[in-house]
């Protein structure tokens, strides 16, 4: 047996007890509450800035509006965005949903994963296994798995969002269609390095509570970095945080746009690294 | 449990290097140097062990001797700092090369609390290299040779501790590995679910599985062991055959039909290695020298001294269990 068939064994086994388990019912909770909340959102916003936003942007609106609206886009993502004409005519909705996404899913990987390694590392069942397969297998397998979770309800909910969207805006399918994917491919590039970050927090500490009261903190940590960072001095900081890479994804300039991607790929190196590291260093 | 061991008796022999006998055969599991610390604390020390095929070894010992850090280290579970461990030739730890070949019942390991009996056995079955069908054939066979087919859809976490203990050794003899460990087998077990383990051991014994055992019961390690070692705070106290152990300082004990007896040339002879008498019951309590080649010819030659001293013998009897022979090593 390889490594690819050891991981696909973990991977399998843990994503049956993750759906069979309440956690899952929860997980799909939490998600809707935020889907709900991406979308209040956007009603409140439609509501603020007027009826106007149902059209896209191209399609009659007056050069004002259009120009209000692009500005706003902008806001949230970066200059760069500027340079997508697609990201304008893209449902508003889909928009806010994948930002939603960004600023919610973290935590909800946290609360899917803190106790991935922590709890059979608390209870010893690891030794059950670490006879049989090697120890960065448990870990890929129990990640892969919260990674396909996490494909299967972006999936879901981004369908969900999409036929919502199409009643409210006028974008075209295929233009929708796109922005999802590249929405969707996005968000789950972002979550690998929170999957990393947990698989490390949970990897580091015996007790599944300070797990999570550790991974938890990281987010707070990694969001105030980046707080800090507005400070002249501290700028340096926001080099540190995930999120300061967000709006680059959208950047007209390709090394931008490759220093992102190397950036969320370093995240989730440095993370799984140090849970690797420490997996294997650690008395069982 | 008559399998020849390879293990020649040392006594005190935490720094001895160990002799094996002349056996053929690839050991299963041989430990040179061992040692492991956990920050100042020793917890093993130069250990030395060559276990043959078919052998089943007993680890004595009290708490904190270091038992459970052995199995640990062999299973891979902990690093050794010095040392080497080679199970069927390869290093300890090299899963790939040892996945099926050692078995181990962890002491302290919870079962997955939420997975079903039968799901955990499929899935290590699998993990071990069976297909799907084989891994769940193999799981139902050892389920229910633990006695635990009814729990087959039970979560593991609603077992009884004895269950789980249970359900722990089925999952440990999976796929029939060369190398077993179990540690402390039968705690917690009540004493027909202990029974049927200890013939289940014996079978796997019989079926030619090297097996390693640690218990405080030392009348089970001595129902079911070729060999043993002691250990006490980490060193080897002494380690050998059962038989060597109890009867290299095995006592005998001779009624005797009078108050007196030659008491100094009793403890000159060079087969006593220490006596008692109590006047009371007029019983001799000799514990025998160490290392005789015969044990019963040293019993004659007490025997012999006796008569011809003129002291009426009453009763004899002969040896004692490994339990005695161990609290004697302790005392």
């Amino acid at each position: 047996m390889n490594r690819a068939q050891e991981i696909y064994l973990v991977c399998s086994h843990e994503l049956r007890r993750t759906l069979r388990s309440p956690k899952a019912a929860i997980l799909l909770l939490l998600y809707a509450l935020v889907a709900t909340l991406a979308g209040l959102a956007f009603m409140h916003i439609k509501g603020f800035v007027g009826d106007t936003l149902d059209t896209t942007a191209g399609l009659g609106l007056a050069a004002e509006e259009a120009d209000l609206y692009r500005k706003a886009v902008a806001l949230f993502f970066g200059e760069g965005a500027a340079a997508h004409e697609w990201l304008f005519q893209v449902s508003p909705f889909l928009l806010f949903f994948y930002k939603f996404n960004l600023f919610f899913l973290p935590a909800l990987v946290v609360l899917m994963g803190f106790d991935q390694i922590s709890d059979e590392l608390q209870t010893r069942s690891l030794r059950y296994l670490a006879p049989r397969i090697h120890r960065e297998s448990v870990l890929f397998g129990k990640l892969l798995s919260q990674l396909v979770l996490v494909v299967l309800l972006i999936t879901v909910m981004s369908l969900g969002a999409l036929a919502f969207s199409d009643g409210a805006a006028k974008a075209s399918w295929s233009v929708s269609l796109f922005g999802m994917l590249r929405f969707g491919g996005q968000t789950l590039l972002v979550m690998l390095a929170y999957l990393g970050l947990t698989a490390l927090f949970s990897s580091l500490t015996r007790t599944p509570l300070y797990a999570l009261v550790f991974s938890l903190c990281a987010l707070i940590g990694l969001w105030l970095m980046g707080t800090l960072a507005n400070f002249d001095s501290l700028t340096f900081l926001k080099w540190l945080t995930p999120t300061t890479y967000e709006p680059l994804l959208f950047s007209p300039q390709p090394l931008r746009l490759v220093g992102a991607l190397s950036a969320y790929a370093a995240f989730t190196a440095i993370f799984l690294g140090g849970a690797l590291l420490r997996l294997r260093r650690c008395d069982l | 449990m008559t399998s020849p061991s390879p293990l020649a008796l040392q006594t005190d022999g935490a720094d001895a290097t160990w002799a094996t006998s002349a056996s053929t055969s690839t050991p299963v599991l041989q430990i040179e140097g061992l040692t492991k610390r956990f920050g100042s604390l020793t917890a093993l020390d130069e250990l030395a062990l060559t276990l043959a095929p078919g052998e089943t070894h007993g680890f004595i010992g009290p708490n904190g001797a270091g038992k459970t850090t052995t199995f640990s280290l062999i299973a891979g579970f902990l690093r050794p700092d010095a040392g080497t461990i080679r199970i069927t030739g390869h290093a300890a730890g090299e899963v790939a090369a040892l996945r099926g070949v050692l078995g181990i019942l962890p002491q302290d390991a919870l079962l997955p609390a939420k997975d079903t009996v039968g799901s955990a056995l499929t899935f290590y079955a699998r993990l071990q290299g069976f297909s799907r069908a084989d891994a769940l054939a193999e799981a139902k066979r050892w389920l229910e040779k633990v006695g635990m087919s009814s729990s087959w859809g039970a979560r593991c976490g609603t077992l009884s501790h004895g269950m789980a203990k249970r359900v722990g050794i089925a999952q440990a003899f999976l796929g029939n590995p060369k190398l077993v460990l179990l540690d402390e087998p039968t705690a917690g077990l009540d004493p027909k679910s202990a029974h049927q383990l200890r013939e289940l051991i014996r079978e796997v014994h019989d079926a030619g599985t090297t097996l390693l055992i640690s218990s405080h019961n030392l009348n089970e390690l001595e129902a079911l062991c070729d060999s043993a070692t002691v250990l006490e705070r980490g060193r080897v106290r002494t380690q050998g055959t059962l038989t060597e152990m109890t009867s290299a300082l095995s006592q005998i004990r001779i009624q005797i039909a009078s108050d007196s007896f030659p008491e100094e040339a009793l403890r000159q002879l060079w087969v006593v290695h220490e006596f008692t008498f109590d006047r009371a019951r007029r019983t001799l309590a000799i514990s025998l020298t160490a290392g005789l080649d015969s044990p019963e010819a040293g019993i004659a030659e007490i025997l012999k001294f006796l008569l011809q001293a003129g002291v009426p013998i009453s009763g004899l009897s002969k040896g004692q269990g490994l339990e005695a022979s161990v609290i004697s090593l302790k005392g």
